[in-house]
């Protein structure tokens, strides 16, 4: 008599297939990295290092009520979020456009304080009228000096929008499907 | 912690051709002469000649030369008018810090100085016809003067040498910055190296220029304490302290005894967070984690209370004229006894481990500070002590409580790395017994004086007198975490009979930190050293280029 195996029965939960062509799949696929793993650089100077100078020496930020991975990066060559906070003076405008040009694409900036979104209470012929005369701001964080959470809290907004697509990230032309070819 | 105003003052008038003569006469009178600062203004005005000086028409400019003997505190002050199209001699051979104020006096007015002005210290190589913001003549019109647009080339970014006549590839270049010294300001440091030494060293600054001299000319003096609490952020309540300071001098106010008590413990928590930045950043340089991490948890302790204190802001203009703006709360004494008493037994256990970290000493116990050198360029502060000068106003001065209370002035031997640290964590310590002292016994009563505005109403007649031609000016220098912070006003005239502090405006606003003149030493400081070794000396000086710049 021969045995008999009951075998079990799986039901397959119906799960949409993520896509069908690879060119979409890459860029979900990215899309969901970028959201998931945040590698901000911090370019900080004068009085708003107060709220920036523990989150810019710990490796990590913990982001309240987030599962995501956001790991602070000391060079700008390996982050995709640029920190900014402090009087950008137009000697040193170069430098951090430099700084900016160095990033991975897709790239988002934040801007901390009143002098770095908009020239703040020293807005003078020495000093740029803001970071968005240099490169598109995603996120102005107010303050003088803002906080640590306000900065945390900067953070968690472009996390959110970056989740939501509302950010338009700067991204390198035609870069996936240049890799596709 | 004040010193200047109340001590003799003598002051000199001179023209170009007996400038020399003059100054090297003072040298020779006072062995402990220290040049201060250098700094221009401009006649506008056209004001009448000064009787005896010379007999030329018209005086465009005034350099304005200031002098500290350290022996007797005596001031010396000596002003030359000087044409726009003349040259001036230098003073550069016989005070070596004379340069870098020569070439801002260039930079900012055009003063053709005879000497090497003519070095970028501030502006980058201009495109076209450069421009001295500072003069009034040629921005009348416009909304505001030009700064730049800069020539970039490759050199902007990429320097070639700092060396001017040394042959190409002969050392190798090393640039540090401009995004170094983060809490501190951006700066660069280029250096030539061979082999593992630094051969010649540069610090390029101006990275932070804000033009806060020319900004607040024509404005009320009610903004200043705004304006200087965000500029010496490193200790932020000096700032306003300084300005506090200055009209209190001014007007001969006295303060209440419980506001002494209590501006005598937030100017020592100030200073220990100017200490704890410099302490950060050294372990930070050097992978010292559990220092580090300790100085972490006293700046954020330290960020914490001052936000209790002002209500929500770091900078609260707690620091008032007259004595504070808002009383202590009940509980921060508690919770400053207790802070007080934890950070004392870390720094006690930080330095032993320190002391017997050699790995730490193997890479710190470099870049010594020769006292002579940092005498004659000008370092105070605990720089100059870590290098074995017993210079401490506010153990000689001793104003408010200082006299009454027991603390040391810790002293180092050779000035190294090493030394300067070690000195910052005893100066930690010892402000810490000031604390614990002051809030023990902070008196009651009140916190502002009684009568204030009748007060200054009543000395303001006085002090500004309604003349035209008369340009009223004051001087008051503190000394801060790290040297002297001066401030010198020269006010506008007055035309009407004023009574309000918030009617004077200044004509010339003029503020300098000792961060300036250590900066400009310490290029001098890293020739011959090891090149991984320029980080941590930066670092150990804890310059804040935010007022280097201005």
């Amino acid at each position: 008599m021969s045995a008999r195996f009951n075998l079990p029965i799986i039901k397959h939960e119906r799960v949409p297939a993520l896509t069908l062509s690879s060119e979409t799949f890459l860029e979900q696929l990215r899309h969901w990295s970028n959201f998931q793993y945040l590698l901000p650089y911090f370019a900080q100077f004068s009085c708003c290092s107060y709220g920036m100078e523990n989150l810019y020496r710990s490796g990590e930020i913990e982001i309240a009520g987030k599962n995501i991975f956001c790991s602070v990066q000391p060079v700008s060559r390996q982050a995709d979020i640029l920190i900014v906070g402090g009087v950008i003076s137009k000697k040193l405008s170069p430098y951090l456009l430099e700084v900016y040009q160095e990033m991975l694409f897709p790239r988002w900036v934040i801007s901390v304080g009143a002098c770095a979104s908009a020239g703040g209470p020293f807005k003078s012929y020495a000093i740029e009228a803001g970071l968005s005369a240099l490169f598109p701001v995603d996120v102005y964080v107010p303050g003088c000096p803002p906080t640590e959470k306000a900065i945390i809290e900067g953070l968690r907004i472009l996390q959110k929008r970056v989740e939501d697509r509302q950010c338009s990230a700067v991204t390198e032309p035609d870069m996936i499907s240049r890799a596709l070819r | 912690m004040s010193f200047g105003t109340q001590y003799k003052t003598a002051s000199y008038q001179t023209d170009t051709k007996n400038l020399l003569g003059l100054v090297q006469k003072l040298k020779s009178e006072f062995p402990h002469l220290l040049l201060l600062d250098i700094f221009a203004r401009e006649n506008y005005r056209g004001h009448a000649l000064p009787e005896g000086v010379s007999n030329r028409p018209t005086i465009d400019f005034f350099l304005e030369y200031r002098f500290l003997d350290i022996d007797s505190l005596e001031n010396i002050n000596i002003s030359m008018g000087v044409q726009n199209d003349r040259y001036v001699p230098s003073i550069a051979g016989l005070f070596v810090n004379a340069s870098w104020c020569e070439r801002e006096a260039y930079e900012m007015y055009g003063i053709g100085l005879q000497n090497e002005t003519r070095t970028n210290l501030l502006t980058p190589p201009v495109v076209g016809e450069r421009s001295f913001p500072f003069r009034r003549d040629k921005f009348e019109d416009v909304d505001g003067p030009a700064w730049g647009p800069f020539q970039m080339d490759k050199s902007f970014f990429r320097p070639r040498s700092v060396e001017k006549n040394a042959p190409e590839n002969f050392y190798m270049g090393k640039i540090l910055g401009p995004i170094i010294a983060c809490p501190n300001g951006p700066v660069r440091l280029l250096m030539d190296i061979e082999g593992e030494s630094i051969k010649k060293a540069y610090l390029e600054v101006g990275f932070s220029h804000r033009a806060l001299e020319k900004k607040l000319e024509g404005k009320s003096v009610n903004e200043i304490p705004l304006y200087l609490e965000r500029l010496s952020h490193l200790a932020p309540h000096y700032g306003s302290y300084l300005s506090a300071f200055f009209f209190e001098t001014l007007f001969h106010i006295t303060i209440p005894e419980r506001a002494q008590g209590i501006r005598m413990a937030i100017l020592e928590m100030s200073r220990i967070m100017s200490h704890c930045v410099a302490l950060e950043n050294l372990f930070y340089t050097y992978d010292q984690h559990l220092p580090l991490t300790v100085m972490k948890w006293a700046r954020a302790k330290c960020c914490e209370l001052f936000l209790e204190l002002s209500e929500g802001n770091y900078f609260g203009d707690l620091i008032i004229v007259g004595g504070l703006k808002r009383d202590i709360p009940r509980t921060f004494p508690i919770k400053c006894l207790a802070f007080v008493h934890e950070l004392n037994n870390h720094i006690v256990s930080v330095a032993s481990y320190l002391h017997h970290n050699q790995a730490w000493l193997a890479h710190t116990q470099l870049v010594p500070l020769d006292h002579h050198l940092g005498l004659r360029y000008g370092v105070l502060g605990p720089n100059i002590r870590a290098s074995g000068i017993n210079l401490d106003f506010r153990k000689r001065i001793k104003p408010y409580f200082y006299s009454e209370i027991d603390f040391d002035i810790p002293l180092g031997v050779t000035g190294t790395t090493h030394d300067r640290t070690l000195i910052r964590m005893e100066e930690i310590k010892q402000s810490l017994r000031i604390i614990s002292q002051v809030l023990d016994h902070v008196p009651e009563g009140d916190i502002l004086s009684r009568n204030l505005n009748a007060e200054i109403a009543q000395k303001m007649a006085a002090v500004f007198p309604v003349d035209e031609t008369f340009i009223p000016r004051h001087r008051a220098m503190v000394e801060g975490p790290e040297g002297p912070l001066m401030l010198e006003i020269y006010f506008q005239p007055n035309r009407l009979l004023i009574t309000a502090m918030s009617d004077l405006k200044i004509e010339r606003f003029r503020f300098l930190s000792g961060g300036f003149m250590a900066a400009q030493c310490l290029p001098n400081v890293l020739s011959d050293q090891p090149h991984e070794s320029a980080l941590g000396a930066l670092y150990s000086f804890n310059i804040n280029f935010a007022e280097v710049d201005r």
